[in-house]
């Protein structure tokens, strides 16, 4: 499989990225072994995870997508190096435990390390921005864990444009590690986070953007034919800007399309 | 995937036989007609 090199970073990824947000929630343990031995058996070596995954779920804490992650890892016999794991710091996983100050860093990361079973992360993000954190901080954090062999590049998710570029530009001044990295949300019904300034940025530094709600969970899949298909579904309720009837409107004209191409939803969903 | 400056998409599966058309997606590939209107739909 032809992978693509993560902006600057020495990594390539496949060019499909699997969000591991569902391990724990809507595919349990028995049934992520089987979707992550698919996924890799087939060549694809890009698992996206977050420290926080799946704590949403009644009964979860956190830290559940990761566990199984690590049980795989140890339970396939998968070479290490031959799987990209991406993962996040920043959200809440408990009373005084999130942001993005160091020293929740430096504990957050041996958290991930030890359910990823792992010594070493490829792709570090800081999950959200902390208003009450400096750039400066957390990009020091950062570096030392980069300096420590605990992480491969660092990154960000859920910035903007000039969040980014004063996280670039406070890297370069300090001459720390830069965010080489992005995690925009982004599809082909909601661009307007990602196109314009933020892609050009990104185009510019040579950052490499991995795109989360990609298919505005499940949305543009066409799954959801009406609201009474999303009740009830666990997915139903995450697609925060995606109205039933917009996406029905926006759904409708592409039909000949999807019929004369004889693909998915899904798939011309991610091509788009 | 064919988007400038985007790397990768992040895709997800809950079961097994959803991940037949996650795997394929790479080698589809979409005309110029398609990825206009692809384009379009989006705006």
């Amino acid at each position: 499989m032809h992978k693509r090199r993560l902006g600057r970073t020495n990594i390539e990824i496949s060019p499909v990225v699997f969000g591991g947000n569902v391990f724990g929630w809507t595919a349990d343990e028995q049934t992520s072994f089987a979707l992550l031995d698919r996924f890799v058996g087939a060549g694809f070596n890009a698992i996206d995870t977050a420290d926080v995954y799946s704590a949403w779920v009644d009964g979860n804490k956190g830290g559940e997508s990761e566990i199984i992650i690590g049980n795989w890892l140890k339970r396939a016999g998968v070479p290490r190096e031959d799987v990209v794991i991406i993962t996040k710091v920043g959200s809440e996983m408990g009373p005084g435990k999130k942001g993005l100050k160091e020293d929740w860093i430096m504990e957050a990361v041996e958290d991930s390390l030890r359910r990823l079973q792992t010594d070493y992360l490829d792709v570090y993000l800081a999950h959200w921005p902390d208003p009450d954190t400096d750039y400066d901080e957390t990009i020091g954090a950062f570096t030392r864990l980069r300096e420590q062999g605990k992480v491969r590049a660092i990154g960000a998710s859920n910035l903007d444009a000039g969040q980014l570029a004063e996280a670039l530009r406070v890297a370069e001044h300090t001459g720390r590690a830069r965010y080489d990295v992005l995690q925009p949300e982004y599809n082909l019904y909601d661009r307007s986070g990602f196109e314009g300034a933020l892609a050009e940025l990104c185009v510019e530094h040579d950052i490499g953007v991995i795109t989360y709600f990609s298919l505005a969970s499940g949305f543009l899949t066409g799954k959801y034919k009406s609201a009474g298909d999303a009740e009830g579904q666990a997915r139903g309720g995450m697609s925060r800007n995606t109205s039933m009837s917009a996406a029905h409107a926006f759904l409708q004209p592409l039909k000949p399309l999807r019929q004369k191409q004889a693909n998915t939803p899904r798939q011309s969903r991610l091509h788009g | 995937m064919t988007r400038r400056g985007v790397t990768a998409p992040i895709a997800s599966a809950s079961r097994p036989e959803q991940m037949d058309t996650l795997l394929r997606a790479p080698d589809i590939e979409l005309s110029q007609e398609a990825l206009q209107r692809l384009q379009e739909a989006g705006e």
